[in-house]
């Protein structure tokens, strides 16, 4: 056995990165909109395995703890469709109401789905299958963060140019954090630290303390930034710029720019796998994957996707 | 859907900056048209790459005042034939890639259905002559779930091919001197 890691080691040293991450794979969900589908792509192989075909004009999604299930919000019919991932079908749908567009599981069961037009956030519980709060946050909340432990939430409100923070406990907002103009994509680092916030018409990245919720810093990005992204191992954070058809690499630790790399047309959402090797990202008007080896970064592959590209998450490691 | 009152109120609190109010809903379309020019790139290019320069070309618009040049956050206000006015910001601008980008910074849902888009028009050579490309990404006027007919996808979506197709149409009598 120990022969054999030697021998992979080895041949990883030489061999390019693609196939020193060929060992495992990693499913790579992309939500496309305007098709409805639900995509599946290999990490191993960039090519689609899959496509779920749901129904309406599904905005945004998240997986459970395990990438068991997606939960994937309906903002013009007021539902979220759940999909076994494993059996890779629809199984079902629950009525949430209003216009609920970002959404995230927590550990224990509950989902969270913010209601664009409601300017709240609808708490779920799965278990008893109702609604068990609505939370006002500010106005047009897009998409969602929470923390690893599921204690707290936070909100991008888009129109309101804050982040509110929700304690899960209480079921209250707690605080609202300024950022800069539209706020729509945030994410914790993976050392739950910082929480990175992505201002689409300011064109500004907000680092926000997780500890002491206030903005740290604020870095400039290119026109539109849409997307965050951050690498498990906590290296990397990607934002996708939508005006500008690029990806702007920054380091984590000191958050200044790495490097710009040109995508498809119009990226929005984007994932980094679990090896922290490549990054998938949705060009929704050219309606493609763009493949990012973060080793060089280097657009390795374009995988082309059904029409409407919008959300990027990775699934679980497969072996 | 952002409330009339609340897009005033924000439109006041934004007079002067470069900020945009976006009644975005969640389901954005899209709209691309395209035309050949029997023209040289460059030619095509002078002829749209000054921002303020749109109203020398567009035939649906009767009148623009621009200010800022070339630069990122120049804006030019466009008056529409049906008398309504809005309001677009520079982003980009590129003389290598002929290349501009810019988004709706003042909606006039009425003037012209779409809440928010950002859009970008480029030249390139084609066919010994040259291919002018027009996309949008944009939202409906009314971004509830119950848009009314004007102001629903459809609505946005032909006021914006429409738009594209006549300027563009526009822009090659102009360029090929029929205009």
């Amino acid at each position: 056995m120990k022969l054999l890691v030697a021998l992979f080691a080895a041949l990883a040293c030489t061999a390019v990165a693609t196939q020193a991450a060929a060992e495992t794979s990693q499913s790579v969900y992309v939500l496309c909109q305007d098709a409805a589908v639900l995509a599946v792509i290999n990490s191993k192989t960039d090519e689609i395995t899959e496509r779920v075909q749901l129904a309406g004009k599904p905005a945004s999604f998240a997986l459970d703890a395990t990438a068991a299930t997606a939960y994937v919000t309906q903002p013009e019919v007021g539902e979220i469709t759940i999909v076994d991932l494993k059996k890779q079908k629809v199984t079902g749908n629950l009525r949430v109401g209003g216009q609920p567009f970002g959404i995230v599981a927590s550990p224990n069961g509950r989902l969270y789905v913010s209601d664009w037009s409601a300017d709240r956030v609808t708490v779920f519980d799965l278990k008893s299958g109702s609604i068990i709060a609505s939370i006002p946050v500010g106005k047009s909340p897009a998409h969602l963060a929470l923390s690893k432990n599921g204690e707290l939430l936070f909100v991008a409100n888009r129109e309101s140019n804050s982040i509110s923070v929700i304690d899960s406990h209480k079921l209250t907002v707690t605080k609202e954090i300024g950022v800069g103009k539209a706020p729509f994509a945030l994410a914790l680092t993976s050392d739950q630290k910082n929480l990175v916030v992505a201002n689409v018409q300011s064109a500004t990245m907000s680092i926000i303390d997780a500890a002491t919720l206030s903005v740290v810093s604020t870095h400039q990005t290119r026109a539109m930034p849409y997307g965050v992204a951050v690498a498990k191992d906590n290296s990397t954070i990607l934002i996708s710029n939508q005006q500008n058809g690029s990806v702007s690499i920054f380091d984590a630790r000191t958050q200044q720019l790495r490097e710009d790399v040109k995508v498809g047309r119009y990226p929005e959402g984007l994932a980094v796998i679990h090896d922290g090797r490549k990054a998938y990202v949705a060009n929704w008007f050219s309606a493609d994957i763009s493949v990012i080896d973060l080793t060089t970064g280097a657009e390795i592959k374009r995988i082309k996707c059904p029409e409407g590209p919008r959300m990027v998450l990775a699934g679980a490691l497969e072996r | 859907m952002v409330s009339t009152r609340s897009i005033v109120l924000s439109l006041f609190l934004i007079v002067g900056s470069v900020g945009a109010v976006s009644a975005h809903g969640p389901t954005p379309q899209k709209a691309e048209e395209k035309i050949t020019i029997a023209a040289p790139p460059a030619k095509v290019w002078e002829a749209i790459k000054e921002f303020g320069s749109i109203g020398n070309w567009h035939p649906e618009l009767t009148k623009v005042v621009s200010e800022g040049g070339n630069k990122e956050g120049a804006t030019r206000t466009l008056t529409l034939k049906n008398g309504g006015t809005i309001v677009e910001s520079l982003d980009a601008y590129s003389e290598k890639d002929m290349s501009i980008e810019y988004r709706l910074l003042k909606e006039n849902l009425d003037a012209f259905p779409v809440s928010f888009y950002s859009d970008q028009i480029s030249v390139r050579p084609a066919d010994g002559g040259s291919e002018v490309e027009w996309s949008s990404r944009f939202y409906r006027a009314d971004t509830t779930n119950e848009p009314p007919e004007d102001k629903n996808d459809a609505a946005a979506v032909k006021a914006t091919t429409d738009f594209f197709k006549a300027g563009l149409g526009g822009l090659k009598a102009k360029v090929e001197g029929k205009g």
